[in-house]
């Protein structure tokens, strides 16, 4: 496994498994999108202990997650992240979402995402809302009280 | 039946349509917000009251909303109270807020029919309402991301409803707008029609709802879409 990082993507490749990530948390930085470049090879976890561990630190994960390959992704793999990437098309994409964003505006819109993976849309309604008033407030050059 | 500054609101044969008549092709005004509140408090009412088969939503002209005005939203949420420590929100923004959320919760179905541009909080009407039909040409997004902040009258959650949580991140991370025929394959909308043929979709969709499926349970909104379109294709 070897992980690359800016401010706002953290790159996993040569994974062998996805429950690595939730071993090795505090090398993954604190991205606001983790891409995970799999292969034929790459499995959620070796038993259903692993892939119950892997699936539960993507799903609690407070960053946006991808993953990415150059071919067919298995349904497995698919549903335990957000995104799902073409490799040939990955890094046209992240500059396009990201385009002159700070990184607090990305997680300000992140968290809604973030909250909708387990949460009612009553709940993802208020978030975008007081996601709206902080980023709001530093647009007018100041600060909600935070 | 009412022609309030703008916010026209019919009635024929039970179904009731806004056309949205405001200046600036449907600008986001602070002058739009006092006249569409005041319009959806008197479809709340007669939502409330009396026996309709549904609701549609379209733009009076060429466009269904060219969306807010950014600076005065900015202006104006400035001037609102907002404590992050306590996270109560402003009672202007629920207020406003219930007005286009309000939309799902109706006993009958909320079609958008979506011309032109439908943009920023315009494209927060139509992704309130049961269903959006988009009609060739018409452009949506939300681009508020470009503008340092999101959308936040439903834009988010319920884009992330009917499109899924990665075409949904798509669009309003990235903030670009889409054609008709990309917004029909995000499933942002149900039903690409030509022009001039979005309202008498609209009146197809309802009049089969009403017919096949008794009281209208919101909850059920994705259900209907999928019987009405089996129905089509039969």
């Amino acid at each position: 496994m070897t992980i690359t990082a800016d401010d706002i993507v953290t790159k996993v490749c040569q994974l062998s498994s996805l429950y690595q990530l939730s071993q090795e948390r505090e090398q993954l930085g604190e991205p606001c999108l983790l891409l995970m470049y799999v292969g034929d090879g790459t499995v959620l976890g070796s038993d259903d202990s692993e892939k119950a561990e892997a699936a539960r630190f993507l799903r609690e994960a407070d960053f946006m997650t991808a993953v990415v390959s150059e071919g067919d992704i298995s349904d497995e793999l698919a549903s335990a992240a957000d995104l799902v990437l073409r490799a040939d098309e990955t890094d046209e994409y992240v500059a396009k979402l990201f385009k002159d964003k700070t990184k607090k505006q990305i997680k300000e819109i992140n968290a809604c995402f973030i909250k909708a993976r387990t949460a009612p849309a009553e709940e993802v309604l208020a978030t975008e809302s007081r996601a709206f008033y902080r980023l709001t407030a530093d647009k007018n050059g100041g600060n909600s009280n935070e | 039946m009412n022609e309030n500054n703008g916010m026209i609101l019919e009635e024929q044969d039970g179904i009731l349509t806004l056309s949205m008549n405001m200046p600036g092709n449907n600008l986001m005004t602070a002058d739009f917000f006092k006249e569409y509140e005041a319009v959806m408090a008197e479809i709340e009412e007669k939502a409330a009251a009396g026996k309709y088969k549904g609701l549609i939503i379209k733009g009076a002209g060429r466009h269904f909303s060219v969306g807010a005005d950014v600076d005065a939203l900015a202006d104006r949420s400035a001037n609102e109270t907002y404590d992050d420590s306590t996270g109560v929100l402003p009672e202007g923004h629920i207020r406003q807020k219930h007005f286009f959320t309000f939309l799902r919760e109706l006993p009958f179905p909320v079609v958008s029919v979506v011309t032109g541009f439908c943009i920023g909080s315009g494209s927060e009407i139509a992704v309130n309402s049961h269903y959006r039909i988009i009609e060739k040409n018409a452009r949506i997004g939300q681009p508020e991301s470009t503008f340092g902040i999101l959308p936040a009258l439903g834009g988010v959650a319920r884009t992330i409803e009917i499109c899924g949580t990665q075409n949904a991140y798509t669009l309003v991370m990235s903030g670009e707008l889409v054609s008709a025929d990309d917004a029909f394959a995000l499933g942002w909308a149900d039903i690409f029609a030509d022009k001039k043929q979005g309202v008498p979709e609209a009146v197809s969709l309802i009049e089969y709802i009403s017919a096949n499926s008794g009281d209208f349970d919101p909850s059920r909104y994705k259900e209907y879409m999928d019987s009405y379109k089996s129905g089509r294709e039969a």
